[in-house]
């Protein structure tokens, strides 16, 4: 799982992120240690949800976004609950 | 000639084909089905256990015209196989500290960049596994479709939907063939910052293919990328994982 670095390489610049990741990657995410990670129940290669599902996408969204402005420190892992 | 009486085995018959080895046949071999390859990681006795209750959800699903519960079955079979497997190794280090950017501006004045591994391209870009490949090809040969050199997609705020094309070979890609917002949710962040929920969507967001070359990606393409975004002039990331 890549993306933890790129995130960290960004957060390095000074540049805040947040990443969505599914449950089943959890242990990537608390080993790597992005700042922000927003876990959903989601399946591999569905991580904001089902195809046209547009409300429980904008809620993951949303709920990702948030962590933008609530985390105050890093690494921060939240829980999506719909 | 054939003795058509005889009781002796035919040599020539195939091997009765175990459940493991129809797990591995999932696992970008003959069968490949990035859906459900995580079966690979089961035990026999495990796998049982999960086709068996698999099919009672399935009967459930039928009965009930509803595919809530089949969907948590099966996500919790991948968090099942998928989490054990999970430990620190040389590209997934368990690192000591996490590096922390505070926002700098509310995220209703904030510009967004959209950044995934899942492997997203434009239509008139190429896929990141090798020309010579077709995509089924690219699931089934992975070190041949694994990238050696980290390759980056610019997608364009306003891209119009039709024209993303999704080709990662590790994860299962009917989904965001169907609705790329899936993984790359362009359009809904779009529709967020025509709402003020976000201050804009990046003019550039990206894209590149987890299926890389790791130290590569890690020493010299992720710092430049990310001096990329700084050039952008973003206020945040968002990233999602493939």
């Amino acid at each position: 799982m890549t993306v933890g670095h790129v995130a960290r390489a960004i957060e390095s610049r000074g540049i805040p992120t947040v990443c969505v990741y599914i449950e089943a990657f959890r242990p990537d995410a608390e080993l790597l240690k992005p700042a922000r990670t927003l876990i959903t129940p989601h399946l591999m290669g569905r991580p904001l949800g089902l195809p046209h599902r547009h409300e429980q996408q904008r809620a993951v969204i949303k709920a990702a976004l948030r962590l933008l402005e609530t985390a105050d420190h890093a690494p921060t892992v939240e829980a999506f609950v719909s | 000639m054939v003795d058509r009486q005889s009781n002796a085995p035919d040599s020539s018959a195939p091997e009765p084909l175990s459940l493991k080895a129809f797990a591995a046949s999932l696992y970008h071999a003959a069968r490949a089905d990035n859906y459900f390859k995580f079966l690979k990681n089961f035990s026999e006795e495990d796998l049982a256990s999960f086709v068996q209750g698999l099919l009672r959800q399935v009967g459930d699903a039928i009965d009930d015209s509803s595919t809530e519960a089949l969907a948590r079955f099966v996500e919790q079979g991948q968090v099942a196989a998928y989490v054990p497997t999970q430990t620190a190794t040389p590209f997934r280090p368990d690192f000591p500290d996490a590096p922390f950017a505070p926002m700098r501006r509310p995220l209703r004045e904030a510009t967004v960049a959209l950044f995934s591994s899942g492997a997203i391209y434009l239509d008139d870009q190429g896929p990141y596994y090798p020309a010579e490949l077709t995509y089924e090809q690219a699931v089934r040969d992975v070190r041949k479709a694994t990238e050696r050199f980290p390759s980056l997609r610019i997608i364009p705020a306003q891209t119009p939907e039709e024209r993303l094309r999704v080709g990662h070979v590790a994860y299962d890609i009917r989904a965001a063939q169907k609705d790329i917002n899936v993984i790359f949710p362009l359009t809904r962040l779009r529709e967020l910052a025509q709402e003020g929920v976000i201050g804009a969507l990046a003019e550039r967001s990206y894209s590149y293919h987890g299926l890389t070359n790791i130290p590569r990606l890690v020493q010299e393409s992720a710092p430049q990328w990310a001096q990329m975004l700084k050039d952008d002039g973003v206020d945040a990331v968002f990233l999602t994982a493939g």
